[in-house]
């Protein structure tokens, strides 16, 4: 692998590590260490809330509604099957709140039907009916889902609704966030190690500037034999003169 | 001496680190990937919401009791209710054939008729059954004790979403007479209005009975258990009170089938708990040798007179309940209950 390639790739790790850690971060700010999630929505008072198995049956934990009324007044949480739901309020002016969005951690809603739902109170499909003045909560338990929830007053009128919260509780959330910070810092850590080394290991292996080839002049000291003393060779005087030109 | 070829150490990274690094590399790719592949959902739990399943009863075991007892409450307060109240009150908790008998009890009561009560006493009333299935109309068996000891057998009825449960019908268990079992509460126990699979359809059945009780003819109810000590009493009742009036006045009595009122539940072996409604019509002729008749007290209160002298003529209401069982074999009736209706004379 090509040291370019190295670097990009642990410029990604690094990078996705820190994403990846960034994300635990702030789910688990959100979350908390219970791993307790809540969205909300502040809906029409004109009209019944129905909260849809989409909502509500998604995750395999409880998940608890609360319905807070303004001035205290009448606030009625009915729990029973979709398809009665259904055929008692189905087209009735409704507030279904289908999803949930993470971005403000609100309630996704849209408006449905016309007109004015019958007694809701009295019909005998319900399979739970929590009434309270101001505040209304229900804790539903995936158990019999899919299952929808109708949140109006008794008589089948709308409540006047000042806050709707939704709230999931799942520890493993939190243990998941948590999983997830410890993962991208390890891998933003890795990602940061290897390019430190990656970059002195450059440093080292970098050569030395060239020096200028090895002149005839003696006075160039030997680098093959640093240890040993340099000295001018020796300059040898011919001892005797030979010369066959001499001869006869 | 040093390889001349060898890389330096200090370029060369460790094996396993460089495998690490390469590992999450593609752990945060894969990762990514799944990710958009929708396993991210699953990886914090998320799913599709599960779909409804229709084969089970649409109300809980729970919901069913506390249903039973405030419509059986709401019906034993009707009928000690008096005026406009017991109205309103008989219209809120009774529906159908019990709401006719209890309509009719009540114009006895205040004519001062000892007539049997045919509202049964809430207490610890016992869910044998529900319906199955998210449709309507819903149908619950409850099981009551009455004032005088006996057992009930009462039906209530939920025809729409908007609809509360109601109080259809309701009959005392005859002597030594049993149901078998239905399906458990929460599965839910199916209806069986046709009579798919049974010995015979429950209209049909409601029918041939009411031949069979006629006067002075009755036909012959091939499905019926002959032993049915309901039909042999009103066929003993009518050759006495014929006898008795002898030469003076003649007595028929007609039988008719309230088919609307026809309700047929499965048992868990396969047969079904009918319950019907007849409505016998007795007719009292004066004969040309008779110069005048005196009704039974009843008779009187209804009618505000103490003799006839050319004809009487009453509606009475019987609920009936029978088992039928599956495919072969005679219908047994477990319930029954009269109750006088109207009166007529002149």
């Amino acid at each position: 692998m090509s040291p370019v390639s190295k670097r990009a790739g642990l410029g990604v790790l690094t990078l996705a590590g820190l994403v990846l850690a960034g994300f635990g971060l702030w789910f688990l700010s959100h979350l908390g260490l219970s791993g307790s999630g809540s969205f909300s929505a502040k809906p029409s008072n004109s009209r019944i809330v129905v909260l849809e198995p989409s909502v509500l049956n998604r995750v395999d934990s409880p998940v608890t509604i609360t319905a807070k009324a303004k001035d205290g007044s009448e606030v009625w949480v009915g729990r029973t099957a979709p398809s009665d739901a259904t055929s008692l309020v189905g087209k009735a002016a409704t507030t279904s709140v289908t999803g949930v969005s993470l971005g403000g951690w609100q309630l996704e809603t849209g408006q449905r039907g016309a007109g004015t739902a019958p007694a809701l109170a009295s019909a005998d499909l319900w399979r739970q009916q929590v009434t309270g003045r101001g505040t209304a909560s229900m804790t539903v338990k995936q158990e019999n889902a899919p299952e929808t929830v109708v949140i109006a007053t008794a008589s089948g009128k709308p409540a006047d609704l000042s806050d709707l919260t939704v709230r999931w509780e799942r520890p493993l959330w939190s243990v998941e966030a948590i999983a997830a910070l410890l993962l991208g810092l390890s891998m933003a850590a890795a990602g940061v190690i290897g390019l430190v080394r990656l970059q002195r290991s450059d440093a080292v292996s970098r050569p030395a500037p060239q020096d200028p080839p090895p002149t005839p002049s003696t006075s160039t000291p030997s680098t093959s034999t640093p240890s040993t003393p340099t000295a001018p060779l020796p300059v040898q005087e011919p001892a005797a003169t030979t010369s066959e030109e001499g001869r006869p | 001496m040093t390889h001349p070829f060898r890389r330096p150490a200090v370029l060369t990274a460790p094996r396993a680190p460089r495998r690490a690094l390469a590992g999450l590399a593609a752990l945060t790719l894969s990762s990514a990937v799944l990710a958009g592949c929708g396993l991210g959902d699953a990886l914090v739990g998320v799913q599709d919401a599960p779909r409804e399943v229709s084969d089970t009863a649409p109300v809980s075991a729970e919901s069913a009791e506390g249903i039973a007892t405030r419509v059986l409450t709401d019906a034993a307060r009707a009928r000690e209710a008096s005026g406009a109240e017991a109205k309103g009150l008989r219209a809120k908790a009774l529906t159908g054939a019990a709401l006719t008998v209890s309509n009719a009890d009540s114009r006895l009561a205040r004519a001062g008729s000892t007539s049997t009560e045919p509202v049964t006493k809430p207490d610890a009333p016992k869910v044998l059954g529900i319906s199955r299935g998210n449709s309507w109309p819903r149908v619950m068996l409850v099981q009551s004790s009455r004032e005088d000891g006996k057992t009930a057998l009462n039906l209530l009825v939920s025809e729409s979403a908007t609809e509360p449960f109601k109080l259809a019908s309701s009959a005392p268990m005859q002597p030594g007479s049993s149901v078998a079992a239905l399906d458990t509460l929460d599965r839910g126990s199916p209806l069986n209005p046709s009579g798919t699979g049974l010995a015979v359809a429950p209209k049909d059945l409601m029918t041939e009975y009411a031949a069979s009780l006629g006067f002075p003819k009755p036909a012959t109810a091939q499905h019926v258990n002959p032993s049915d000590p309901f039909a042999r009493a009103v066929r003993a009742n009518a050759r006495t009170q014929a006898a008795s009036l002898s030469k003076l006045a003649s007595l028929t009595q007609k039988h008719e089938a309230q088919p609307d009122n026809t309700v047929a539940i499965s048992l868990k072996d396969g047969g079904a708990l009918v319950f019907g409604l007849l409505e016998r019509t007795d007719t009292i002729t004066l004969k040309p040798s008779g110069k005048s008749l005196t009704p039974s007290a009843d008779f009187q209160k209804l009618l505000g007179r103490k003799t006839l002298t050319k004809r009487a003529q009453m509606r009475t209401y019987e609920t009936v309940v029978f088992t039928v069982p599956a495919k072969a074999g005679k219908a047994n009736l477990v319930a029954v209950d009269e109750t006088l209706v109207s009166a007529k004379g002149e």
